[in-house]
């Protein structure tokens, strides 16, 4: 019997194409897409033309109005503005990391390896856990730099560190922190094909540090940087549990990014078909954004090829 | 002397990453192994001076004694810690494991096989990497609380896996498309069917990168916070960082304790982030395309 049903799937996975062989190994995947894209893209939409509100007993289609409520709504601008100098901060923050950090693990130092193995650890750690953990770093009484500039005498009253001023950039950069480290790995895999003979040849052609990097190193490392981009401003344009943990949106609606406006829309006022609405616009957004970085990154290898 | 200005600047630059990566984690645990007293001491301490391991044994149920030798009861929050604690490990196992299976087949196809559609299959993968959590929670919100999956495991299991094996057949993809192209051929020519080159000659190839990409799922679920919360939030379901959440931010808990059960959060990701580290070579992330 077993021998028959052996033979049998013998015969039947040989007879199939190449082609039909590749579509029933990634069948799960289809159908789990078809779960997470699909399902959420309709649902969300359907539910973004109609007003939904449990508490009262309604559901009833209202067409665009909840859109046009969004762009009336002075708080929905505010939160974009917000979204965009967050991802922003954050993508810069955590770029300037990324390659200074891999530039440094290129170069040949006392105790690098220790250090390469070190530097991968604010990846481990989520999102949620790296709010608290800089959260603890920028309490007033108890936190850490307020400890140290009182050590060293440059401050006689503790820094509000998450004001209104402040909360946005101090949050950009844990997320920054813990986004930072995958993308070193990444760029540091692209310095190290670059053949040394072209830095040779800049010097020869008197190219100073920044000309050796501008014409050198920044071709090579382009598309891991563009991936990592794109990851990194992804991340932090979606996120909402760094917000929830460190800020809750405050102080004085300073860190209400767009994800965490939906979040008080949905679970804190049942406005359901709102924040259906607000969630359109921010995927919106998000794949403006990513497309931008697509034609970037494929439009380079066009010119490449 | 250009040789000790370039010395120079890269120490400085090392002792600097050295900080920013170290430091925040070292002040967590700081935090944890000192008692509440000693936390609020002006100046603020930059090491326990009497290290104590208290706030552990108050989160994990374990009654403490205090600073003149008081017993004190285990915190309000040790049941729910513990509980959520034995949650995110069965469910991060149980969903590692499952993603491993599904995904394996699926990155096979994807890294080493031809077949139409796969450039859109690849873009709808990435995609769904785009997808704010916060969107993705409002359908299956109201879905699970039709059919009565909010705050199960099953539920649970379900939304993760949607995360975890498009993820895990990208990093296994690029692993695959890495080994050498002649080995199902040469498989095939021995005479065996595609399901038995991919199966018993090419997966046992692949123990290094199915240990990466076990940890990258294992660690998309032990992290995950939004599903948790609010498919689970407040449920027997519940991870150990929504019941976090309910100790740092609903409630103005003690902080030392809120550092510990942190500090329990992050143990198993810094080793996992460790072992994977080794290992980081053998995939081939940046360019599977």
């Amino acid at each position: 019997m077993k021998d028959l049903l052996h033979s049998r799937f013998r015969f039947k996975s040989s007879e199939l194409s190449e082609s039909q062989f590749a579509y029933l190994f990634i069948l799960p995947l289809l159908i789990l897409l078809v779960a997470l894209i699909i399902f959420p893209f309709l649902y969300s939409l359907w539910l973004s033309l109609r007003n939904v509100r449990f508490e009262l007993g309604i559901s009833q289609f209202v067409g665009l109005a909840q859109y046009a409520r969004a762009f009336k709504d002075p708080r929905v601008l505010d939160a974009i503005v917000k979204t965009g100098e967050y991802t922003v901060a954050v993508t810069v923050i955590a770029t300037i990391v990324c390659v200074t950090t891999a530039l440094l693990l290129n170069e040949k130092f006392y105790g690098r390896k220790a250090l390469a193995t070190l530097v991968i650890l604010p990846w481990g750690i989520s999102t949620y856990a790296a709010a608290i953990i800089w959260r603890y770093m920028y309490f007033e009484n108890i936190g850490f730099f307020n400890a140290v500039l009182e050590r060293l005498h440059l401050i006689s009253e503790p820094v509000v560190f998450l004001s209104p001023n402040w909360a946005l950039i101090c949050i950009a950069l844990a997320h920054a922190w813990q986004l930072a480290p995958l993308g070193v790995y990444f760029v540091l895999a692209s310095l190290q094909v670059i053949p040394q003979d072209l830095y040779r040849a800049a010097k020869i052609d008197h190219l100073g540090v920044f000309g050796r990097f501008r014409y050198v190193t920044v071709p090579y490392i382009r598309n891991a940087l563009l991936i990592i981009l794109v990851l990194i401003t992804v991340e932090a344009a979606r996120v909402f549990d760094i917000i929830y943990f460190s800020t809750g949106g405050g102080p004085a609606g300073a860190t209400t990014t767009l994800t965490y406006l939906i979040y008080i829309a949905t679970f804190n006022n049942f406005d359901i078909g709102y924040g259906a609405a607000l969630s359109y616009i921010l995927l919106a957004i998000i794949f403006i954004v990513t497309f931008i970085y697509f034609l970037l990154l494929f439009g380079s290898r066009k010119e490449k090829a | 002397m250009r040789g000790l200005v370039r010395k120079v600047i890269i120490y400085a630059l090392a002792a600097l990453v050295l900080v920013w990566t170290v430091v925040p984690i070292y002040w967590l645990l700081n935090m944890t192994f000192m008692h509440r007293v000693e936390m609020v001491t002006v100046p603020t301490h930059l090491y326990p001076h009497m290290p104590t391991l208290f706030n552990f044994q108050r989160v994990l149920g374990i009654s403490a004694s205090g600073l003149s030798g008081e017993i004190v009861p285990p915190s309000g929050h040790a049941a729910m810690i513990k509980r959520g604690l034995a949650n995110s490990l069965i469910l991060s196992c149980v969903v590692t494991a499952l993603t491993l299976v599904i995904a394996m087949p699926v990155a096979y196809a994807l890294g080493r096989l031809n077949f139409k559609h796969k450039n859109k299959i690849l873009f709808a993968i990435l995609g769904s990497r785009s997808y704010p959590p916060i969107t993705v929670v409002i359908p299956f919100f109201m879905l699970y609380q039709n059919v009565g999956l909010i705050g199960t495991h099953q539920g649970l299991v379900i939304i993760y896996l949607s995360a975890t094996v498009p993820l895990a057949a990208w990093v296994m993809m690029g692993f695959f498309s890495s080994l050498p192209r002649s080995i199902e051929q040469e498989a095939r020519l021995d005479g065996c069917t595609r399901w038995q080159a991919f199966a018993r000659v090419l997966l046992p190839m692949s123990w290094p990168g199915l240990a990466a990409t076990a940890i990258i799922s294992f660690l998309s679920v032990w992290n995950e916070f939004n599903f948790a919360f609010f498919l689970a939030g407040g449920s027997k379901a519940t991870t150990l960082p929504p019941e976090i959440a309910g100790m740092f931010v609903l409630t103005q808990g003690s902080a030392t304790e809120a550092a510990a059960a942190t500090t329990l959060a992050i143990v198993p990701p810094l080793l996992l982030a460790y072992v994977f580290q080794g290992r980081i070579k053998s995939l081939n992330i940046v360019n599977p395309l």
